[in-house]
């Protein structure tokens, strides 16, 4: 009895210092020296996790005590011209490259850059944008060079191969990456544990898909996300040349090959932007923006009860085929993430060719 | 007495100077800073276009940068380069100042340099250009700017380059990577069903890089590009370093050895995929030179060759114009059984 009191009391000594151990215990202070911004998700803790293709990095930077931004009625009807006065720039010399919403706060993000090659983050504020230095922050950072391609580069001469970060998330205590290469139409999927080790237990991935049977290709992935598909992790992914693919992510392992499960096409000439998942009533709905469809709405039960890759031909719809989709009246949406519970932010460029930003609600699910 | 209207004159004079040298600060303006030759520390606004009146740019948000200070001037900083030939205003003090960052007028233009492949016929099923440009390319918008035509009817073909938020340029920011559709191209999938290859046979087109394509500094093309080329036969044949024609240098020289690649390739896959190593495995130091337009690679050894037999190991993923490597095919029918690429050729130097 003695003994287990002891332990009880123990136990209660030590539960506030393991309630204090944080994600970012080991992140330093100082300048990540991001080279480029090419791709963006928040973790845990207001984790902002950046894809650096230029830097060959990824960065982990502490957005916890970034005050939260007053959005209540946030439209900004030509974002564009905003960051044109900002950076004293035309507008085609820049480009926003990723947008992103911290879970924690609302706090809405947005990578830009410029043809000089700088990219610059900020903050929607009070319906314009206010820039957020990354000069002098809580960060931590893992270098990702060895995606790019290691083998004998110095012997063999320079390679030109060079890795452009297509899409970065984060789910249990992984950040994974996708990324097209300059030299080849094949996919590079990394997964690299959180917080980042010297020792990287990271997992490469080659990813093939199979159309419609016969022809197997490599294939870039362009933007995934992560969710639950019957009680399993999955990562839902779509490819550059349109196929969505899901993968249970326990079957993602260091240098296997992977085949995904095809559950869609989603239409001819057309790159998937952004994937995020949003709720209402109970149902779970995927949305998706592409580069020359509207908004798309899929049911995450939808996929769930789609038994069969689309490993035979099916019958096909407006160009596409696989798991039923609904496209919403979003049309060049651009940029996309769930902003709370009931509400997702987009960036879309409307009819008069202004990018505008812009938020919805559940209403369309 | 009669001097007090000239000390009066003197004094006015005096004021007026002080008072015009006090309207006209010294800024110098530069391509990436605003220097002020002032004492104080003056910070001032810097606005994009031109502007007569303070009033005019209530409404404005101005360029964000930074200022530092010395004891003689004020520096400010912009975030990103100005750009030249463009319009901004300075307003200090109530006053406005516009400037423009002038053009050289020896500005040295974005051109295309190469190229690859620049081959006058090409499969149906071909993949990827490599263009080279003489310096680092505006990457926002790229795909604004090319564009593919048919040549028989001069139209627009639709959907024919995959057009990416992120273009994919080289470090050095000068070597773009072009795709053709790859959904169009690849076999069976949706897109190639319905739309078909984008390139058919024997029709000609020409790739156009239009001159309003810009620099990294803003500044446009001075000369739009053009190539036309012809569609031959779909390419549905593995490349094979077998077909390579290896002509061997003498002993004692430091004499290139050139590979013949019998067949044009694909540039980018090439660079970084070849290297040479003797008879214990040990790699020869020295240079390669790929030159895909013209169908050969170099190697320049470090050292004299020395008599023996040499090994030309390469990489699998090495491509041809058709995105099919050494090991598979780019659309692999999953029927036909898989074959193990040959990756090395040898040769005997005497």
């Amino acid at each position: 009895m003695k003994k287990i009191l002891f332990t009880m009391a123990l136990g209660l000594l030590l539960t506030p210092l393991f309630a204090n151990s944080s994600l970012t215990d080991g992140f330093i202070t100082g300048n990540p020296e991001i080279g480029t911004i090419n791709a963006m998700t928040f973790g845990p803790e207001s984790i902002l996790f950046i894809g650096d293709s230029k830097a060959a990095q990824i960065v982990a930077v502490d957005m916890s005590t970034a005050p939260k931004a007053t959005n209540e009625k946030l439209n900004i009807p030509d974002i564009e011209s905003v960051l044109s006065e900002l950076l004293g720039a035309d507008s085609d010399q820049l480009q926003i490259i990723d947008m992103v919403v911290n879970p924690a706060n609302q706090n809405i993000y947005i990578g830009s850059q410029h043809s000089s090659g700088k990219s610059i983050l900020f903050l929607v504020n009070n319906n314009t944008l206010e820039m957020v230095s990354l000069e002098s922050v809580s960060y931590t950072k893992t270098d990702i060079s060895n995606v790019i391609s290691e083998e004998a580069k110095d012997r063999r001469g320079r390679s030109l191969r060079n890795l452009a970060i297509s899409d970065v998330r984060y789910a249990d205590g992984k950040v994974m990456l996708s990324g097209l290469s300059n030299t080849e139409f094949a996919s590079t999927f990394r997964s690299i544990s959180f917080p980042f080790t010297k020792k990287q237990d990271d997992s490469t991935l080659e990813i093939y898909h199979a159309a419609h049977g016969r022809y197997e290709t490599a294939s870039p992935i362009k933007t995934f996300t992560t969710t639950l598909i019957n009680n399993e992790p999955h990562l839902i992914a779509s490819y550059t040349c349109t196929p969505l693919v899901v993968f249970p992510l326990s079957e993602l392992k260091s240098g296997k090959h992977t085949k995904g499960r095809t559950v869609a096409e989603l239409g001819n000439a057309n790159t998937p932007l952004d994937i995020i998942e949003m709720e209402k009533e109970g149902s779970r709905y995927i949305l998706m923006a592409n580069s020359n469809r509207a908004l798309m709405k899929i049911k995450v039960s939808d996929i769930e009860s789609f038994g069969d890759s689309l490993s035979t031909k099916v019958v096909e719809r407006a160009g596409t085929s696989g798991i039923d989709f609904i496209n919403l009246p979003f049309v060049n949406v651009q940029q996309l993430d769930k902003l709370n519970g009931e509400e997702f932010v987009y960036i879309q460029r409307s009819a008069s060719g202004k990018l505008r930003l812009g938020k919805s609600n559940n209403r369309w699910l | 007495m009669k001097y007090i209207k000239e000390i009066v004159f003197s004094i006015l004079v005096l004021f007026m100077t002080l008072e015009m040298f006090s309207q006209s600060p010294r800024f110098s303006f530069y391509n990436d800073s605003i220097v002020l030759a002032t004492s104080k520390r003056n910070n001032f606004e810097v606005y994009r276009g031109t502007y007569t009146s303070p009033e005019d740019v209530i409404n404005k948000k101005h360029i964000i940068g930074s200022f530092s200070h010395n004891t003689k001037h004020t520096i400010f900083k912009p975030i990103v380069p100005f750009q030249k030939g463009n319009e901004y205003t300075v307003v200090f003090k109530n006053e406005v100042y516009p400037f423009v960052i002038a053009i050289d007028e020896n500005y040295d233009y974005l051109q295309v340099e190469v190229l690859y492949p620049n081959a006058s016929v090409l499969p149906a099923n071909f993949l990827k250009w490599y263009i080279q440009f003489s310096k680092p390319v505006n990457p926002s918008k790229i795909y604004d700017h090319i564009y593919l035509i048919n040549t028989s009817d001069n139209t627009k073909v639709d959907r024919a380059l995959l057009p990416l938020e992120t273009p994919l340029l080289s470090e050095d920011g000068k070597l773009l990577t072009l795709w053709i559709e790859p959904g169009r191209q690849k076999r069976d999938l949706g897109p190639n069903r319905e739309l078909g290859e984008v390139l058919i046979l024997n029709k000609s087109y020409t790739l156009i890089i239009d001159k309003e394509l810009k620099d990294t500094q803003g500044i446009a093309m001075q000369e739009k590009y053009m190539h036309s080329f012809k569609v031959g036969n779909f390419d549905r044949i593995k490349p094979s370093i077998i077909s390579w024609k290896i002509d061997v240098p003498k002993v004692n020289t430091r004499e290139a050895l050139r590979i013949n690649f019998q067949e044009y390739l694909d540039y980018g896959s090439l660079k970084g995929a070849l290297e040479i190593v003797n008879e214990s495995g040990t790699i020869i130091d020295g240079d390669f030179t790929i030159n895909v337009n013209q169908n050969f690679a170099l190697f320049k050894p470090a050292q004299d060759w020395g008599k023996g037999t040499y090994i030309l190991k390469c990489d699998s993923i090495i491509e041809d114009l058709a995105g099919n490597n050494l090991e598979r095919l780019f659309d692999r029918d999953v029927t036909v059984k898989k074959i193990d690429p040959i990756l090395e050729i040898s040769f005997v130097i005497q």
